[in-house]
């Protein structure tokens, strides 16, 4: 579970500003254990995934048939390895006014399925347009077999993962730790830079 | 779409401005706070009383006009409120004792004070509220036994011997802390925040009590903040979740709201005693905020100083500019001035050495007559542009122009004269002189007579012509016989003439010999050494020409004083 901090951006802000090595020092220590789940997750990923054939086809031209303009993407390692990554920018805030101020991300299409297929319905959706029955529930079986299982990172469903979200879960909090011990840091850092003025 | 795993987020209040409005209001007059536990407790109440307020309040309205007591349903639905609050009681059970309180009694304020007593006694033996109310509107009415029923300590033999007034106060001695027990909830502290100060300093110890004294925040304030904050509570809930569903659904909804966790955040935080952090939190404490609002000030005292500086600064570099300016002005209008003299004294300078000007001062400075002289000054007071003084000499100089030419047709006129017996040879004499005077010619009378072949006797007053004449360098004088028009006497003198002028000839010869002989002396000297010639001038030499005009005018002036000179160096 995400925890909120008030106040970092506004203390970014003012070391960007006032102190800009020093908010280079501290990003530098924040990336430091993302950096190490990032590259723990990366090496989940698999160069092939057994008896999903299609699916590990990158030449394999597929069309849409939800209509929408990306039809279903093909596992590339690759790719899937590139987009796992982490960002300290804050992103857009969702609806209710919440946003993140340090993330992991997974970013590639193909990434993404993998790490989310099974969290609305472990068994595949029943609104499937697949002509087999079963494909959503084989290929999902298939992932926790050729990757892994769903790990819960949060209180709800929607908050795990096999490739991030996993290994998030094996950090057992000690990346979330260090992040929040540095942006104390930050915070006071601002502080001090203010009252210095 | 990147799937997103947030380590750290944070929460922007824009989408629940009205929920975080009365959260703002509330956490700047708390520092001491309610358990997250008693929150949602609170959130229970208030959302239901703002789920069922609409009803009850209709209701209540309904029921109060049924009693008269129309009137007074405004303020008695905002007691139910604050009383719903305080207690967790719902609304409409609220609502329904206090109707059938005031159906019994017909007066708004036994009814409350009923009500409460019913409250007290519900709370404190578990009694539902409803049964309660119905007893106590049946003990006032004198209809005992509902009372006695509840088990309460009365008998309805006890009951029937007593008056209500009485049995009300001795349930609410009974009953008191019972019911402050049952309610030291969330709801027990928000009564007690509602009734004073001292007795909240006890419920929530010295951080709320600093916190509010600090904060100079009254309890009223608080318990409207408190309220402002239900209302907002339940608009937030509004917006997620739909009011039908049941209560557990909806507060845990709310209490995963945004504005819930803030609230609850911020709770937990005062709840702490210490002020703000929560774990993970960096809300600021009070004195934070304090040491904030100081350095703002001081930043902005500080951000004052600086710009008067900056002012102060420029003032000051404007003066030494503008003194600068004033300085290098006055620099140049001196220099101005002194390139203008200087330029004056050039120019001045300049006219002496003009060709003309130069020509003109070397002629005035020999020997003229005066009408050359007129001349050359006229020319001169032309090229120095000097009006007045070119009209004088023009004037002088037609004067004398005049006077030239009258002694020109006098000097004319002397050959017809000679043979003119009637001449009037004195009157002419005199005439010439006063010219010759007028005109400043230096000339004598006698050598202008000698080159019309005359000879003039000044003291006779009388003229003959001439039959030879000899002139030397030093002066004119005449030789030979008279012409007749002067008289006789001029026959005997011719023998002696004539012996003169071979003694002449020969010493003239004489001379030549000499002459020659120094000249072939001088050519010898010459050729055997270099001879230098020094030769001052007065004045400056621009050219060739000067130069030679100069010498010769040297030579010229040593001819006239009747010396001899080589012939190689006589000017010609």
């Amino acid at each position: 579970m995400p925890t909120e901090v008030k106040g970092v951006v506004e203390a970014r802000k003012i070391l960007r500003k006032l102190a800009p090595e020093t908010l280079k020092a501290y990003n530098a220590q924040i990336a430091a254990p993302l950096k190490e789940i990032t590259k723990a997750a990366r090496s989940d990923v698999p160069g092939t995934i057994d008896n999903l054939s299609r699916f590990n086809y990158p030449g394999y031209e597929r069309k849409s048939r939800t209509g929408r303009n990306r039809a279903f993407p093909s596992f590339e390692p690759n790719v899937v390895r590139r987009g796992l990554t982490y960002s300290l920018a804050k992103s857009k805030s969702n609806r209710t006014g919440w946003s993140s101020l340090v993330s992991l991300l997974n970013k590639s299409a193909a990434g993404a399925i993998i790490e989310t297929a099974g969290r609305q319905n472990r068994y595949g959706s029943s609104q499937s347009k697949s002509n087999n029955p079963d494909a959503g529930r084989d290929f999902i079986a298939n992932l926790n077999n050729g990757i892994g299982n769903l790990e819960q990172t949060g209180r709800t469903a929607k908050t795990s993962g096999r490739l991030m979200g996993r290994n998030l879960v094996e950090d057992q909090g000690k990346a979330k730790a260090t992040v929040l011990k540095v942006l104390e840091q930050v915070a006071a850092n601002a502080n001090a830079e203010i009252a210095r003025l | 779409m990147a799937i997103v795993f947030p380590i750290v987020t944070s929460y922007n209040d824009k989408g629940t401005k009205k929920a975080d409005d009365a959260f703002t209001k509330l956490g700047k007059k708390f520092l001491a706070v309610f358990s997250v536990t008693k929150v949602v407790q609170f959130g229970k109440a208030s959302v239901q009383a703002f789920s069922d307020s609409t009803k009850e309040a209709q209701l209540l309205a309904t029921q109060l006009n049924a009693v008269n007591l129309g009137f007074a349903s405004p303020f008695i639905d905002q007691f139910l409120q604050k009383l719903e609050l305080a207690t967790g009681i719902a609304g409409d059970k609220l609502t329904n004792a206090f109707i059938s309180l005031s159906q019994a009694t017909g007066d708004a304020t036994t009814a409350q004070k009923i009500l409460t007593t019913a409250i007290d006694v519900s709370l404190g033996t578990g009694k539902d509220l409803q049964t309660v109310s119905t007893a106590l509107q049946r003990a006032y009415k004198g209809e005992t036994t509902a009372l006695a029923r509840l088990r309460i300590g009365y008998t309805t033999a006890e009951l029937k011997g007593r008056d209500f007034e009485d049995v009300i106060g001795d349930l609410q001695k009974r009953f008191d802390g019972a019911a402050g027990e049952a309610t030291d909830t969330f709801a027990g502290k928000m009564e007690r925040l509602a009734a004073a100060v001292e007795q909240a300093k006890e419920a929530f110890g010295e951080g709320l009590v600093s916190g509010l004294e600090d904060a100079d925040t009254s309890i009223e304030e608080l318990q409207e903040g408190i309220i402002n904050l239900g209302e907002a509570l339940g608009t937030l809930s509004a917006a997620v979740i739909e009011f039908g569903k049941d209560a557990e659904d909806t507060f845990r909804a709310i209490q995963d709201s945004t504005a819930a966790k803030a609230v609850m955040a911020l709770f937990e935080g005062l709840v702490r005693g210490g002020g703000f952090i929560i774990t993970g939190q960096l809300v600021p404490t009070m004195a934070s905020v304090d040491a904030k609002r100081k350095a703002e000030e001081r930043r902005v005292q500080e951000e004052r100083n600086r710009a008067n500086l900056r002012l102060r600064n420029f003032l000051l570099k404007e003066e030494k500019s503008a003194k600068t300016r004033l300085a290098t002005e006055m620099k140049v209008t001196a220099e101005k001035k002194k390139q203008a003299k200087e330029t004056g004294i050039i120019e001045e300078l300049n006219k002496r050495f003009e060709l003309d000007r130069i020509q003109i001062a070397a002629a005035l400075g020999g020997e003229i007559n005066a009408v050359e002289r007129l001349r050359l000054e006229l020319m001169q007071a032309i090229l120095d542009e000097d009006v007045k003084r070119a009209i004088i000499l023009e004037g002088q100089l037609n004067s004398a122009e005049a006077a030239a030419k009258e002694l020109a047709l006098l000097l004319d006129s002397l050959d017809e004269m000679v043979g003119d017996p009637f001449a009037d040879w004195p009157g002419t004499i005199t005439r010439i002189q006063e010219l010759l005077k007028t005109l400043k010619i230096k000339i004598p009378i006698e050598t202008l007579f000698a080159e019309k072949g005359l000879r003039l006797d000044q003291e006779k007053m009388t003229v003959t012509k001439l039959e030879r004449m000899d002139v030397n360098a030093k002066n004119v004088y005449v030789s030979g016989l008279g012409g007749g028009g002067g008289g006789g006497g001029g026959g005997g003198e011719g023998g002696n003439l004539l012996g003169l002028e071979d003694a002449i000839i020969q010493n003239a010869l004489a001379e030549g010999a000499l002459a020659e002989a120094e000249l072939l002396l001088a050519e010898q000297l010459l050729a055997e050494s270099q001879a230098n010639i020094t030769v001052i001038v007065e004045g400056n030499v621009i050219a060739t020409e000067d130069l030679a005009e100069v010498i010769t005018d040297i030579q010229y002036t040593y001819q006239k004083t009747g010396k001899g000179l080589l012939r190689s160096s006589r000017a010609l």
